[in-house]
């Protein structure tokens, strides 16, 4: 599964486009690089042609002042000379129209001047020949085959110079472009850095804000933890001379006091004794929403019947056993089971001896235990109200109780990640279940 | 060692604590003197023998001392812990009797080295069965440690 990027989608459309530019700065180098070096290929090729084109009409001068002086001297090393200024010009020529054959009009250009050259060349032959120094001059063809090379001579100079200027405009269209990249490119981090740097600032805000938050729940805590400190230690105090008191009046003053004044007495004991009551359970609720709950693997059937020993209720007990695995925290798990099982053999019809059946049910990696009873139900509209904290659908001679041990169940379980529900109708017993996740079910 | 019932030393600070404490020894019939500070500086005043605490007859060293944690002045831990530190008394056995049953209570105080911890029931009925069998494990059962060398 790909993880969401963690940035937002500006500064990654930044980066995108930044890494688009800077792969684009890369390939216009290369492209640039290799037209410039076509280009400067170019520009060396036309200067190549000038310099053979300067050579032939050199050969062309040389072959003719070699004749010249064979003739006036008839020297033969002086004929020697002549013949291999003949064949290295032929040399350079042919060199040249090899190196301008992509240009057409400069090909026709040298056919010609080859003409003119083979033609000069005869004529400087049979000079030789007949030693004839007149026959030597020929001041048409020299001056033809001169002119020739001068105007492809003039032809090549301006191709090197058109060649020239296009590869510099390259050059510079190609800098400016790069450079205009580069400034993009330069543009687009900076303003990537300032996106990235504000979106920081504002997680780092966050953080500051929750790290506030998570103090004041932290001092909320501690508060409430001093309240019920308090409610615990003081609250009790008055309570304990309430109940002291009146019964030393009982005891040590019972010959002064007449029949309603040992009732009133005895009021005063049971009235201390249930907000003794009151402020112990409300003090199991508050701790059972602070406390930490460590789940592990709990057997079923052990939590079940530690519970049990500690109701000690005269209710007959089934269990449909085994009941497997919770995950749960151990102790938490046996208030729970205890406080479901002395409210399941509670609510029984006078007369009717409580039983209480317990089941599990194993579901999806979750396991459901059943705490079912033969009581007095509970009436659909009620079914949610029984889990409240002090909430009570008796009166106290009817079923004594605070109404706090299933509020302090589904806290519990909630605490530990489950669930609670009952399933009832009035006169036909109630199915109290709690859910949580199934324990580890090897030893 | 002396014949004369083992002297208890009762550290709390409401009157009608005190009150029913003593009504509760009385019902049990429990015969050893009970002392009465009602602070903690008084306290730590008592187990030294310090001020109007010196005449160790009229206030002998307790045998026993029953600790409420919330004090004026100088809490419960706060003498239990000097106790623990004094050579000679620091082997006092320290039963805290208190209305807390918060978990930080208990384990700092048996941490500081209290020997017992109780909690003070609200029925009278409860406090005496309490103190009886205070009376029984403390002063018949239990085996006394030596105050005089520690």
């Amino acid at each position: 599964m790909a993880r969401p990027s963690p940035l937002p989608p500006r500064i990654r459309i930044g980066f995108g486009l930044a890494l688009v530019l800077v792969v684009g700065i890369v390939s216009l180098t290369i492209y640039t690089t290799r037209a410039s070096i076509v280009d400067r290929d170019w520009v060396s090729h036309t200067r190549q042609v000038m310099i053979d084109l300067q050579a032939t009409l050199a050969g062309l001068n040389q072959a003719k002042a070699d004749a010249s002086a064979f003739l006036l001297t008839g020297d033969s090393a002086a004929k020697t000379w002549y013949s291999e200024d003949v064949a290295r010009t032929r040399l350079d020529f042919d060199a040249l129209r090899e190196a301008t054959r992509d240009n057409p009009a400069q090909t026709a250009r040298l056919d010609s001047l080859a003409t003119v050259l083979s033609a000069r060349f005869a004529v400087l032959n049979r000079a030789i020949v007949r030693r004839d120094l007149k026959g030597a001059e020929s001041a048409v063809l020299a001056g033809v085959a001169r002119g020739m090379i001068a105007s492809a001579y003039a032809v090549e100079d301006s191709l090197l110079r058109i060649r020239a200027s296009r590869s510099e405009a390259s050059r510079t269209t190609s800098l400016f472009v790069l450079g205009t990249l580069v400034v993009l490119v330069l543009g687009l981090l900076v303003a990537v850095y300032l996106l990235t740097a504000r979106d920081i600032r504002g997680r780092q805000a966050l953080e500051r804000e929750l790290e506030r938050r998570a103090a004041d729940l932290e001092a909320a805590l501690a508060e409430l933890e001093s309240f019920s400190y308090t409610v615990s230690h003081d609250l009790r105090a008055p309570l304990r001379a309430m109940d002291g008191f009146s019964r030393a009046l009982l005891e040590d003053y019972a010959g002064q006091l007449d029949a309603t004044g040992v009732d009133y007495a005895r009021r005063i004991v049971a009235a201390a004794a249930r907000m003794d009551g009151l402020i112990q359970d409300l003090l199991a609720y508050s701790r059972a929403g602070r406390d930490e709950f460590t789940l592990s693997s709990v057997s079923l059937d052990d939590a079940l019947a530690e519970a049990a020993r500690q109701v000690g209720s005269g209710a007959e007990l089934v269990v449909a056993g085994p009941l497997g695995m919770a995950l749960a925290h151990p102790r938490a798990l046996v208030q729970v089971l205890a406080n479901l099982l002395s409210n399941a053999a509670k609510f029984v019809a006078p007369g009717t001896p409580p039983r209480v059946t317990v089941s599990a049910e194993r579901r999806d990696g979750k396991v459901r235990l059943w705490v079912e009873d033969n009581g007095i139900g509970i009436a659909p509209e009620h079914r949610e109200r029984v889990f409240r904290v002090f909430e009570r659908l008796h009166g106290q001679e009817a079923y004594p109780g605070t109404g706090i041990g299933l509020a302090i169940v589904r806290r519990v379980m909630g605490r530990m990640g489950g669930t609670t529900g009952v399933e009832s109708a009035p006169g036909s017993g109630s199915r109290f279940w709690i859910e949580c996740q199934e324990g580890d079910t090897s030893p | 060692m002396s014949i004369a019932p083992r002297a208890i030393l009762l550290v709390e600070d409401d009157e009608n604590d005190v009150l029913l404490i003593q009504r509760a020894f009385r019902n049990a019939k429990l015969a050893n003197p009970l002392h009465v500070v009602r602070d903690g500086d008084s306290a730590v005043a008592y187990l030294s023998g310090a001020g109007e605490y010196a005449d160790r007859t009229a206030h002998p060293l307790p045998e026993l001392m029953l600790l409420d944690l919330k004090l004026p002045r100088k809490s419960g831990l706060e003498v239990l812990a000097w106790l623990r530190q004094e050579s000679g008394i620091k082997r006092v056995p320290v039963v805290v009797l208190t209305s807390s049953r918060e978990r930080r209570d208990v384990d700092k105080a048996y941490e500081l080295g209290a020997n017992s911890y109780l909690v003070k029931p609200v029925e009278f009925e409860s406090l005496l069965e309490m103190v009886k069998t205070l009376g029984v494990y403390w002063m018949i059962f239990n085996e006394k440690p030596d105050l005089e060398t520690g």
